[in-house]
């Protein structure tokens, strides 16, 4: 577990939705930062994948899309790992 | 913060701050930062937050069916959700509303249903609302914080109770029950009703537990109810007596008219009142419609040998106004489920009259419809004077004044309407050409059409044209309603 700010601890044994909800809250605030509608990287199994590197964190937003022209999404992943 | 406009019939280039330029998906809107967002239509994509706190409702239909888990966004974020409002959700995996923090978010007349693993926690801050007016059927619950006026039919509910949240004014049905409480001391589960419920209590501080869902004993519904309470007090300690209060348990008959078609009507003459649920179809009454069913409710005349009330039914109409349902270009079905009348709130009844008469004397409350029948002196109401002894319906604006020493008033509750009459029309918004549909809801609550949005039970419009319509629309809801009585008191 490493201590990212004041009452903030990352437990790296622990999936992401699974982490406390002050971790949470904070890596909101880091995932708010992506713009989603920004799809450059949109692969050809409509995946896109989005990363923000950030306080020893890299941060990994995935979308699968169920139609990428219309802008539906089969599933959200969200990660976090130590850099 | 714009407010957002989405419909099947959108676009991702749309802007969607208008209903001319709707959205696509609800997602695209959510990150285009739109809030309230607005929507007509079927989605089955799952959700994710964006950089606003969203609200997510529907202006008649909007329906969130199948996916895998719907709101990954309550998994792992907290900002950026706010509520959803009448609309229907069903057939995910996974739907979790975590604790989060945000505060004054509300489920509300929502439907929602064959949900794998549904959890709805509480608000970690004040104002703690709100999980009202919904109905949940066929989900496997592993958690709720908070239910009133609510409705859960089948599959599995894990009431999990906090300090001062409350499970009350509720219907739970056909459903193996897990109470599971955080603070063992402050159960608080009131006016509810359990009907054909199976229960496993757990998490107490008496060594206690229970591990297998058991069904009350007892010779009676009165004997089942002690034994919920018996079992509690076991597991939890204490008394008795200071469980279930004002709840019911009830074991025959059936509460509602057909789940499997998802009708949740309840049974007519039914001890649970009423439901409050109003999402899932198209038109709904605007509000005040109510005030035009023909003005005075016709006179009792069924009253028994011993001057009860038995139930009589009511013809009464209402005609809305045009519900314009925008640019929705085909529809599946047209639900008129979950259709009330005058009030919200299940406001369930554990008597088997309608609750303690009002005290003669007592001001009356704007907007409710009551019984009344004075012994003593006629009273005046909707321009007729009434005889002693009389019973009669009226409200305050049909001029009731009720001050006699002697009589009785009380509070009633309209059912839903046993059926409708439509008119439809994908070309006329004034509807001159279109044919009276009537549906049954009772017998069938759904008009099905196909995929080119022409209605099975036939062409309601001989003008109607798939090819150049864009809009549809729906005038003239005709009501019958049934008003369910229950005894007054001798």
């Amino acid at each position: 577990m490493i201590q990212v700010k004041d009452n903030i601890y990352f437990d790296e044994t622990k999936p992401y939705s699974e982490q406390s909800p002050e971790f949470l809250e904070y890596a909101q605030t880091v995932f708010s930062q992506i713009d989603f509608t920004d799809m450059r990287d949109l692969k050809s199994d409509n995946t896109c994948t989005w990363t923000i590197e950030q306080d020893g964190l890299r941060f990994t937003a995935k979308r699968e899309f169920l139609n990428p022209s219309l802008y539906t999404v089969k599933e959200h992943i969200f990660n976090v790992e130590i850099l | 913060m714009a407010a957002g406009y989405v419909t099947n019939y959108g676009n991702v280039e749309n802007d969607g701050l208008s209903w001319d330029t709707p959205k696509r998906s609800i997602q695209s809107a959510i990150d285009a930062g739109l809030s309230p967002i607005s929507g007509v239509g079927f989605f089955s994509e799952a959700l994710s937050s964006g950089p606003v706190s969203t609200t997510i409702d529907s202006v008649g239909f909007l329906v969130f069916d199948g996916g895998n888990n719907l709101s990954s966004f309550i998994d792992g974020s907290f900002q950026g959700f706010r509520g959803f409002s009448n609309i229907k959700i069903r057939n995910y995996l996974k739907l979790r509303q975590s604790i989060g923090f945000e505060v004054n978010w509300i489920w509300n007349n929502c439907i929602i249903s064959n949900i794998e693993n549904l959890s709805i926690y509480r608000p970690q801050y004040e104002p703690r609302n709100k999980l009202t007016n919904c109905l949940f059927f066929n989900n496997s619950i592993s958690h709720f914080d908070i239910l009133e006026n609510c409705t859960v039919y089948g599959g599995e509910v894990n009431l999990r109770q906090f300090g001062d949240y409350r499970f009350k004014n509720s219907i739970i049905s056909e459903s193996n029950v897990i109470i599971n409480p955080l603070y063992t001391g402050d159960m608080k589960i009131v006016y509810t009703i359990f009907h054909n419920c199976t229960f496993k209590f757990t998490g107490g501080d008496q060594g206690a537990d229970e591990t297998t869902f058991t069904a009350p004993a007892g010779a009676d519904d009165t004997e089942k109810l002690e034994d919920l309470r018996a079992r509690m007090a076991v597991v939890y300690g204490g008394v008795a007596s200071q469980y279930l209060q004002n709840c019911r348990y009830q074991t025959d008959g059936d509460l509602f008219i057909d789940p499997a078609k998802e009708n949740f009507y309840l049974v007519p003459g039914c001890q649970a009142a009423r439901m409050s649920y109003e999402a899932g179809y198209i038109g709904k009454y605007p509000e005040g419609s109510l005030a035009d069913f023909a003005g005075d409710f016709v006179s009792y005349t069924n009253i028994d040998a011993s001057g009860n009330i038995i139930d009589q039914t009511v013809d009464a109409t209402a005609e809305t106004d045009i519900v314009d349902l925008l640019k929705l270009r085909h529809i599946n079905s047209l639900e008129a489920l979950g259709q009330r009348a005058t009030r919200n709130g299940n406001a369930v009844n554990v008597d088997a009259d309608l609750g303690p008469a009002i005290n003669p004397g007592t001001a009356l409350t704007d907007g409710k419809t009551y019984i009344v029948r004075d012994e003593a002196i006629s009273q005046t109401a909707s321009g007729k004077t009434r005889d002693v002894g009389e019973t009669f319906i009226a409200t305050t604006a049909d001029g009731l004044d009720f001050t006699s020493a002697t009589g009785y008033v009380q509070e009633i509750y309209l059912d839903k309407p046993r059926s409708i009459e439509l008119k439809v029309s994908k070309t006329d918004p004034t509807l001159a050409n279109a044919v009276w549909l009537k549906m049954d809801l009772y017998a069938e609550p759904r008009i099905n059409y196909d995929v080119n949005g022409v209605p099975q039970y036939g062409n309601l419009d001989p003008n109607y044209d798939e090819a150049t319509s864009e809009r549809l629309f729906i005038r003239y809801w005709k009501a019958r309603v049934t008003i369910q009585a229950k005894n007054l008191p001798a």
